[in-house]
């Protein structure tokens, strides 16, 4: 079955009875609030299936935040429930669950025992030393005495490094991929590798062109979903949305 | 599938506490050998306090290095595996983002980590005490890895049950933090056998579990180690009773927990 393709073995085989492009994340009446008590969205319910690709447009930076953490189980809801049944990726490029003391090779064979699907921790050290092109030294010394932009390549590498159901993605994490504007042709060949067939959820605007290939929006105004469905049926409230955050923006400016 | 899963936690275990375990040498001053060193300066401060304050006339039941070394680590194991237990679902909030983990995969790892650490310290003491009388220590030494693992289950189970009845009632975590664990470091045998306790006083000791996961250890190392009223079967009955109770109740609470402690956070 088609559907099939857009799914990790693991998840795969639990879905192989499945007719329909299984549900990977279904949100129930979800309520979310910020870390100062202010409200990111409130009852929330949708459902992500395999393949889809969700974009998330909201006047506020902290609903598409608040979504993504949410789902990616940094962010408990204040109500609802979020029911996870596949691979769910973390925010791409911003993993913290990295030990400062461990190095990089360590840190990156605690990742791979936890998410690899062979057991065999070599290749992903290979894909992730290949990705970073950083010295042998940063290999082996601990991670908090790494410089950051080597640090913020790394995560972005050890994010790539593995399969997931569904890829959680803040694209200005992907800033690292360009050099002077120009992307790296490693990274995008990878990148392009893994979300193939994938169901992705992004926040960020068009910047790195992700959002342009997302089938799917979310649109909130004022922490109150507006719309959701095809891309092509929300184009009124998204323009509406961006038009409303370009103002905000100037307004702050002047 | 369920082989699967049983796979994919073994090995999610192994690594948290590979990584558990790599961190704390990484801060320990003195490395690997920092790990040993915590509990094995108890024992040694408690013997010389024992020589010095020497019980000249009672007739030694065992080679007293052995039989304060054993009380000692056994009840650190369970005092470190008990109050890890207790404080574990704060620390798993870190591994938050990585869905793949779970809270009780950071407790059964720490759990492991103990295990791992107090049983190189048992086994450095019992071989020390070998080379010096020139006699294997242990005499049945499959009897003693048993009760050793057997302290370690009753540990987590006391543990998880604590966390889950104590973050309903916080009065219990604060009971298990201080005067349990006080209680139990007066009445688990560390410093005396139960043997040379008077009858009338025994009753009041023999509810205690640890004592006798203690006492059956000593008598697995020496087999003419006297443990009148202990009991083999109240042992097993408390490591699988608390640990499964633990185990249903800690399923039933998981999401309520980790939502609680997030929001705490």
């Amino acid at each position: 079955m088609p559907a099939l393709n857009a799914l990790t073995p693991r998840t795969r085989r639990r879905h192989a009875h499945h007719t329909k492009p299984p549900i990977l994340v279904s949100l129930q009446r979800v309520t979310l609030r910020d870390d100062f008590g202010h409200l990111a969205f409130q009852n929330l319910s949708f459902r992500i299936r395999a393949g889809e690709r969700w974009q998330v447009v909201a006047d506020e930076q902290r609903t598409a935040n608040g979504l993504l953490h949410c789902i990616a189980g940094l962010k408990q809801p204040a109500h609802g429930a979020v029911v996870v049944r596949s691979h769910v990726s973390w925010p791409l490029g911003r993993l913290t669950g990295l030990s400062a003391l461990l190095s990089c090779a360590e840190n990156v064979r605690f990742i791979a025992e936890v998410y690899g699907e062979t057991g065999n921790v070599e290749h992903e050290l290979d894909l992730i030393r290949q990705l970073c092109e950083f010295e042998d030294k940063f290999w082996e010394r601990p991670f908090k005495q790494l410089p950051n932009p080597v640090k913020q390549r790394f995560k972005l590498a050890l994010s790539l490094a593995f399969d997931f159901d569904l890829y959680l993605l803040d694209p200005t994490a992907l800033a690292p991929l360009r050099r002077q504007g120009v992307w790296n042709e490693a990274w995008q060949a990878i990148l392009e590798q893994r979300l193939r067939e994938r169901a992705v959820i992004s926040i960020g605007g068009d910047r790195f062109g992700i959002s342009d290939r997302c089938t799917h929006s979310l649109v909130f105004g004022q922490g109150q979903l507006l719309v959701k469905g095809r891309t092509m049926d929300c184009e009124e409230q998204i323009r509406g949305v961006l038009q409303l955050r370009a103002h905000r923006r100037k307004r702050n400016q002047s | 599938m369920i082989f699967d899963s049983l796979r994919l936690q073994a090995q999610i275990i192994n690594a948290l506490a590979y990584r558990d375990q790599a961190e704390r040498i990484r801060k320990s001053p003195f490395g690997a050998v920092g790990l040993l060193v915590e509990p094995l300066l108890f024992v040694s401060m408690f013997l010389i306090l024992r020589v010095l304050v020497r019980i000249a006339a009672a007739a030694p039941l065992m080679n007293p290095v052995l039989q304060l070394a054993s009380g000692f680590i056994l009840f650190y194991l369970f005092s470190k595996i008990a109050l890890k237990a207790i404080s574990g679902v704060a620390r798993s909030q870190r591994f938050s983002e990585l869905r793949r983990i779970r809270p009780l995969d950071v407790l059964i790892a720490g759990a492991v980590v103990e295990f791992q650490i107090y049983g190189v310290c048992i086994v450095l003491v019992i071989l020390a005490v070998s080379i010096y009388q020139w006699q294997f220590a242990v005499a049945y030494p499959g009897s003693a890895v048993a009760m050793f693992i057997l302290v370690a289950l009753t540990s987590l189970g006391i543990g998880l049950s604590a966390l889950v009845v104590g973050h309903r009632l916080p009065v219990v975590k604060f009971a298990v933090n201080t005067l349990i664990r006080r209680l139990l470091f007066w009445t688990s045998g560390l410093f005396f056998s139960i043997a040379t306790i008077p009858d009338f006083a025994r009753p009041f000791l023999l509810w205690n579990p640890l004592l006798h996961g203690i006492e059956l250890f000593r008598h697995s190392l020496v087999p003419t180690y006297p443990i009148p009223g202990i009991s083999l079967g109240y042992l097993l009955i408390w490591a699988f009773v608390s640990l499964g109770f633990s185990l249903l109740v800690y399923g039933n609470n998981e999401q309520l927990l980790v939502a609680d402690e997030a929001a705490d956070v």
